[in-house]
């Protein structure tokens, strides 16, 4: 077997995701503009498009404004999502000239390419809190029909904002599942929605961390890829061996590799991956997690980094051996 | 304040105590990585360690106090507690017995006891004055578990098990049964000291004693639960030397338990818990007298159910927890 590429499932490569809505530990509500999305959709060099950059986006939204949880990264960090919270995601990534919004009209300069556009799906958590969810079933029941309420509204969405920019060249490609570890029956929850994906001609892909228990049957799950994270967290037994391990289980299983910026653990920790994806994994289909708008502060700061993620992308990187750096 | 609890969910502890945290006012949620038939899922995250490692930093942001469960903290190798100590943050360690009990130090007041789950002596000691370095407080669940942990800790502070009693509507024996339901539930036989039970239960059947008996495994603690309401007697555990959640639940049922609990350990409780006691030398009367006596049963059970509420309720148990935080 071989890494994932994005070709075989004629897709752009290089995702980069974009978090919005409220963090985990901030009370700041995170919004894409267009200005803040340009370095990721073009490379930049003195305020003109050179290229293109990142060939595809997935927006997550995390927490709503009173702490509704969201997004796998938010487990425990909120209160239990409510109706409520699922309608505020619909908005919040089409808030006009934001997030979505904002990507369309930016895709519009794409000449001969497309943004390729991906939206991570609201975990439905169960709600443990009642009784009622002893019954399993019931709770597959409701989760999954949750949504596919979600979905259903967002695909109107999503044409009411192409209609308003009707010249954009971005293409709507499917859903992510960024929870990693699966919860009892999120097997079943995940399979029902996933059929009901591909009935609209979209694909689910799967966020895991290396070391998931189910990561090597992500098709018979009902996703149609997956990417693997490496947990790396720079202190062993997560130090740099673990991207490589991640990596040696990417290719055997025929994932696709997250690149992973965590700067609380190291300014040099998404330079680490890039370093490793150079020595394999380069070529592979992958997923880049950076913190909130880190591209477009690297290239307003003129940080080599926006340099170096570029030539990444572009498969022209070298590796970059940076003071303290602990690997060959 | 705002406080984690991670990473091994013991008896349903960890959730409990966040719930009842959560009700006090203290932001409180708990992550379990460690995933058993029993299949708890109230008031907790079930995630793996992956996950953890992923939201290690969000963690290390916004909670304040670290509650760790089972000599285990964030990071493999308990690699995260320089990090927590450099913040300053506030972090105890919760022991629950398997996880600190050595055959030396237990068997000295205890000839029954069984240690074949602990881990060796070694590196027991070894995880001990790890932990030790970074973390003061230790909190033990009574003084059966205190002598492992006591040479290491500055602090040592006993809270016993929490409870939901306001859940749970006692059911006491009905004085009219000939033939009672006993009930003995080991998660491990071997600690538990099922054999002598069992063995004892045979010679009464031998003699005609009569009376039901049902073995309780392999089954959600929910599912349990719903069994001991139908009990007339449980069975805890023969060798030990002190009582553990089967018997908490099972007193709050209103049921009658059999346990053995050391004498030397009797008034170290706040009170002298009503469990009719019995090592695997006297097992056999003391099923026998049960048995034989209906007053005693429903007595024994009437003082159970008292017991608990006072001594385990969780509003009693996380308002002593809540002093213990105020100390670290």
């Amino acid at each position: 077997m071989a890494y994932l590429t994005a070709e075989e499932h004629d897709l752009n490569n290089h995702i980069a995701v974009c978090s919005c809505g409220y963090p985990p530990t901030d009370a700041v509500n995170r919004m894409w503009t267009k200005e803040i999305l340009r370095p990721y959709v073009y490379y930049l060099h003195n305020q003109q498009a050179i290229d293109h950059m990142f060939g595809g986006l997935l927006f997550e939204t995390d927490m709503t404004g009173k702490g509704g949880q969201l997004s796998a990264r938010s487990i425990g960090f909120g209160v239990p999502d409510d109706l409520e919270d699922w309608q505020q995601v619909g908005a919040h990534l089409f808030v006009p000239e934001h997030n979505i919004s904002a990507a369309l009209e930016l895709s519009r300069d794409l000449c001969t390419h497309t943004l390729d556009i991906w939206v991570a799906l609201p975990y439905p958590f169960a709600h443990n809190h009642s009784s009622d969810t002893r019954d399993l079933a019931r709770d597959v029941f409701w989760r999954t029909d949750r949504i596919k309420w979600w979905i259903a509204r967002f695909f109107d969405e999503w044409k009411a904002a192409c209609t308003a920019v009707s010249d954009h060249r971005a293409r709507l490609c499917g859903f992510a599942w960024t929870k990693s570890s699966l919860a009892p029956n999120d097997d079943l929850v995940i399979r029902d929605v996933s059929e009901f994906i591909h009935e609209s001609g979209f694909k689910l892909f799967w966020c895991h961390n290396f070391g998931t228990t189910g990561a090597t049957n992500v098709t018979e799950l009902g996703f149609d890829f997956a990417f693997t994270r490496a947990t790396y967290t720079g202190i062993e037994p997560r130090g740099i061996e673990w991207i490589r391990y991640t990596a040696a289980f990417a290719a055997h299983y025929h994932t696709g590799m997250t690149i992973w910026g965590e700067q609380r653990f190291s300014p040099y920790h998404a330079l680490d991956f890039l370093n490793m994806g150079n020595e394999s994994f380069k070529q592979a289909f992958q997923l880049y997690e950076l913190p909130f708008r880190a591209v477009y502060d690297w290239y307003c700061e003129t940080n080599p980094m926006y340099v170096y993620l570029y030539a990444y992308l572009k498969q022209a990187f070298t590796k970059i051996v940076y003071p303290g750096c602990s690997y060959e | 304040m705002r406080a984690v609890h991670c990473p091994i969910e013991i008896a349903g502890q960890m959730g409990i105590l966040c719930n009842g945290l959560n009700r006090l006012g203290v932001t409180s949620a708990a992550f379990n990585t460690f995933h058993t038939y029993l299949g708890y899922r109230d008031y907790l995250h079930n995630v793996d360690v992956y996950e953890i490692e992923y939201l290690f930093h969000d963690l290390l942001e916004h909670f304040d106090v670290f509650h760790f469960h089972y000599a285990a903290t964030l990071l493999q190798g308990s690699a995260d507690l320089p990090l927590l100590e450099r913040q300053a943050k506030k972090m105890v360690m919760h022991h629950w017995g398997n996880d600190v009990r050595t055959h030396a130090i237990a068997s000295i007041s205890n000839p029954y006891v069984y240690t074949g789950d602990s881990p060796p002596a070694d590196q027991i000691d070894k995880t001990l004055r790890h932990l030790s370095k970074f973390i003061k407080h230790a909190i033990v669940q009574d003084y059966e578990v205190y002598p492992y942990v006591a040479p290491y800790y500055d602090n040592i502070h006993v809270l016993p098990i929490a409870f939901d009693t306001d859940t749970k509507v006692p059911k006491y024996p009905d004085i009219q049964v000939s033939n009672p339901l006993i009930i003995h539930a080991p998660t491990n036989p071997l600690f538990k000291g099922t054999k002598f039970i069992e063995e004892a239960l045979e010679k009464l059947r031998e003699e005609g004693v009569s009376f039901r008996y049902q073995r309780v495994e392999k089954m959600s603690n929910a599912e349990a639960v719903a069994l001991y309401q139908e009990a007339d007697i449980v069975i805890d555990q023969v060798l030990c030397g002190s009582y553990g959640m089967l018997a908490v639940e099972s007193m709050s049922l209103g049921k009658p338990v059999i346990g053995f609990i050391r004498d030397d350990l009797l008034l170290k409780f706040p009170e002298i818990p009503p469990i009719l006691s019995a090592n695997p030398d006297e097992v056999y009367d003391v099923i026998k007298e049960v048995i034989q006596n209906p007053r005693l049963r429903v007595e024994a059970g009437q003082r159970g159910r008292a017991y608990v509420e006072k001594h385990h309720s969780t509003a009693v148990v996380t308002n002593q927890l809540t002093d213990i935080y105020k100390q670290l």
